[in-house]
């Protein structure tokens, strides 16, 4: 097959609903399967309500790409055929061919759509003669039109294109549909599962992790570089910051009971969080908290640290199971990076009983007893003690 | 940069180095320049020998002691019979506070049916001989007890736990091989190698020699065979083309190793006794065991274990790490990580002083004022932690 023969077709569902923002959602998709090919030649091309992926030299790359792209319902790689008949069975049979060995029943269908009228067959006809055609030089193989072994679809439109089973997409809608949150990535299971399912649905995400050395070790910070990392597989151009909050753990730590450290120390984050988010340009923070899984998560301590935040705080897990995120983790490749065993918090500040039903009041009184206002400011500024050592927060 | 982890690696010395030599030649080939090469490793196995104690032939060149320990641990999977199965000596003995190399093939040899005992170790780490002679029977295959604790510098009674094991045989008629992990004792403290030792396992790097080199050494007469085939190298006990340059620096840093041993010795035992005096004077400090003196017999003068307890060892480390200090963690901050804490549990040490312990390993280099320095920098670190994370009284805060 020689180059340019082949084309990827790009299904897209929702987006294609959205009304006057149609054209707005398909800019966005192309411009993200742009920036996923980035580095690899390649075009991409609007028509019919799909988008076409062309000219491109590395057909695994482009699935690839594609595979890991929001808004996207499905794609294929199609053979261009040009419009003549003899030519289109020809090519028809060489594909049945090929998508026969590896059918899981000896039995096929073909689907035919024609967009462009003036070609002199309708649909049903053309569907009929290739059937014929596949069954004259592959008499092994039957029809089936409610169960086949496979599907060969046709689609007649400027060109004809043909293609076998297409591979589905991740659904969702583009990145940068849904303006931009601020994730607290933390290095465990969850939050990396909420980013992806935020960007799912079109959020453009950065990224804020709060780290805590020497009580926590540079290798867990490592660890979350390396989860941002993976994490642009799916949503792109997302920053990592990184806060130093290794002063407000430790007034934590002298100024406030024990049972409340833990609660404290997230409602410091989410307000940190909250001004670093004025210059990142988030309309919303985004945390992995599941209801109930752990004591910070109950709904008592939901509703006080939610308090503390001056943005909506969006919690895609918090009705998912830890099986559920643990298997969502996995799928999309998190998981084994999140296991590796460099904690983000150390011993010595976890709570040995943290308090499970905290009343807002008095939560709110132990908080403004910690006087730590400006340290959570200049950790959000990048001014804190520890700052030096990490890379510059974005201006 | 002040080096205090000489019982994980230590600097290489500038005598094992290898040369330009003839070393890339096969020993096994015929040629000259294989013959060469075959020569140099018989020099540094002569050599070997006389440091390690033993004829040339009893040297089995390894590529570190994890691989010697396993080497012989393992050697027991020979005994498996095709229909029978498991042998009649099915067991092996091991003390409680091995180093993993040890305890990770026992544990695995437990998992395919084999009987492992381990032999309680007292609170200096020290395994109890009387309780080791209580697990021995007719069964017992091989008994393997370190010589130097790696974790604590515990001098282990070898000695008279070979001479246990060896009684426990004749009285019971069996054969029981003893072995011991001497990693950390070659050129630290004499090697207690009587006729009833019959193997014992050695590293190069921990003495100045190349990483990836180590021995076994089998004392001839020892009815062992060896689970690694395929070649006839290392009569036939190792197979694998030789490392002729690793074992000729290995044979290089062992032999001034050893033959400095008691210069070297003394001089560590008077840093080690300054240090644990300065130590003593620190109130977060503890040493493990608590009761370990400035020149103690029962422990090597090159390795200490300290206990800072409430501040977790990582960042203990950490702290010290940025002063240009290192230092090895005793334990992980991370929780599961209790494998970490296997020989301090061992020896009943309380959780919160396992969780803040550290080592610290001196070398044949390692001088008063580093030490020195060490301790200064761990009171002032602690000091100041401290201050910034303490509780402030009278403050009052609303209950919940």
């Amino acid at each position: 097959m020689s180059p340019g023969t082949r084309v990827f077709l790009v299904k897209y569902g929702e987006i294609s609903l959205k009304g006057a923002n149609r054209r707005q959602f398909e800019e966005r998709l192309i411009g993200q399967i742009h920036r996923q090919l980035a580095g690899t030649p390649h075009r991409v091309r609007r028509a019919w309500g799909r988008l076409y992926v062309e000219d491109y030299t590395d057909a695994a790359a482009v699935a690839r790409a594609l595979g890991d792209t929001f808004g996207i319902v499905s794609y294929a790689e199609a053979e261009m055929v040009a419009r003549d008949p003899e030519l289109l069975d020809e090519a028809a049979v060489a594909l049945a061919r090929r998508l026969a060995a590896s059918a899981p029943a000896p039995t096929f269908k073909i689907e035919a759509r024609r967009s462009d009228k003036e070609y002199p067959d309708t649909s049903y006809r053309i569907a009929c003669r290739l059937g014929d055609r596949v069954r004259a030089a592959l008499p092994e193989l039957g029809v089936d039109v409610h169960d086949p072994g496979f599907v060969l679809s046709v689609e007649v439109r400027d060109r004809i294109y043909l293609y076998g089973p297409p591979s589905p997409g991740r659904g969702g809608l583009p990145v940068g549909a849904s303006a931009r949150g601020l994730l607290l990535l933390s290095g465990g299971i969850d939050s990396p599962v909420a980013g992806y399912l935020m960007g799912k649905r079109g959020m453009a995400l950065d990224h804020v992790y709060f780290h805590s050395y020497p009580y926590t070790s540079d290798d867990a910070l490592a660890k979350v570089e390396r989860l941002a990392e993976h994490l642009a597989r799916y949503v792109p151009d997302a920053r990592l910051c990184t806060i130093s909050f290794t002063s407000v753990l430790e007034r934590i730590k002298q100024r406030a009971p024990d049972r409340l450290s833990t609660l404290l120390l997230r409602a410091c984050m989410m307000r940190s969080a909250s001004l670093l988010a004025r210059r990142t340009g988030a309309v919303a923070l985004v945390t992995g908290e599941s209801l109930g899984q752990v004591a910070s998560q109950t709904g008592e301590a939901i509703a006080f640290t939610d308090s503390t935040s001056e943005l909506p705080v969006l919690r895609p897990l918090i009705g998912m199971d830890k099986e559920e995120i643990v298997r969502t983790a996995r799928a999309i490749g998190t998981f084994e990076t999140s296991t590796l065993p460099y904690p983000d918090c150390c011993t010595l500040f976890a709570a040995k009983h943290p308090v499970l039903r905290p009343k807002l009041t008095h939560m709110h009184g132990a908080l403004q007893a910690l006087e730590a206002d400006e340290m959570i400011a200049a950790a959000a500024d990048g001014t804190a003690p520890g700052a030096e050592r990490l890379s510059p927060l974005p201006r | 940069m002040i080096y205090l982890d000489w019982a994980a690696t230590a600097p290489t010395a500038p005598e094992a180095l290898p040369e330009d030599g003839t070393w890339h030649a096969n020993p096994s080939s015929p040629h000259p320049r294989g013959r060469q090469a075959a020569a140099e490793l018989a020099a540094a196995r002569v050599r070997l020998a006389s440091t390690l104690g033993g004829e040339p032939a009893e040297i089995v060149l390894t590529s570190g002691a994890t691989e010697s320990n396993n080497l012989m641990l393992q050697s027991v999977l020979t005994l498996l019979h095709p229909e029978r199965g498991l042998p009649r000596r099915d067991t092996l003995v091991i003390g409680a506070a091995e180093h993993d190399s040890v305890e990770g093939p026992a544990t695995l040899l437990a998992r395919i049916g084999f009987r492992v005992l381990r032999a309680p170790v007292g609170r200096d780490g020290a395994v109890d001989v009387e309780r080791l002679r209580e697990l021995l029977d007719e069964r017992a295959y091989l008994v393997s007890v370190q010589t130097v604790n790696n974790e604590t510098g515990t001098i282990q009674p070898v000695a008279d736990a070979a001479s246990a094991v060896a009684d426990a045989a004749r009285r019971s008629g069996t054969r029981t091989l003893f072995h011991t992990d001497a990693v950390q004792a070659l050129g630290k403290v004499p090697l207690p190698f009587g006729p009833d030792v019959h193997a014992a396992s050695f590293s190069a790097h921990k003495v100045g020699g190349p990483r990836g080199v180590g021995a076994l050494r089998v004392c001839a007469g020892s009815p062992v065979r060896f689970m690694q085939a395929g070649g006839e190298q290392e009569g036939g006990r190792r197979a694998g083309t030789e490392n002729v340059a690793g074992a000729a620096g290995f044979a290089a840093a062992a032999g001034s190793a050893a033959a400095m041993l008691e210069r070297n010795a003394a001089a560590a035992a008077d840093v080690m006794a300054g240090l644990i005096e300065r130590l003593r004077s620190i109130p977060d400090v503890t040493l493990i065991p608590a009761d370990r003196e400035p020149r103690d017999a029962r422990f090597s003068p090159f390795i200490l274990k300290l206990a800072v307890p409430g501040m977790p060892s990582e960042v203990t480390v950490r702290l010290l790490g940025d002063r240009g200090i290192c230092v090895s963690p005793g334990s992980a901050c991370a929780t599961g990580s209790r494998k970490r804490l296997r020989v301090l549990e061992a020896m009943r040490v309380p959780p919160e002083q396992a969780a803040g312990a550290v080592r610290v390993s001196i070398g044949p280099r390692t001088t008063a004022d580093e030490v020195g320095a060490f301790a200064s920098a761990l009171e002032d670190e602690l000091r100041a932690v401290t201050g910034r994370i303490t509780a402030m009284p009278a403050r009052e805060v609303a209950r919940t």
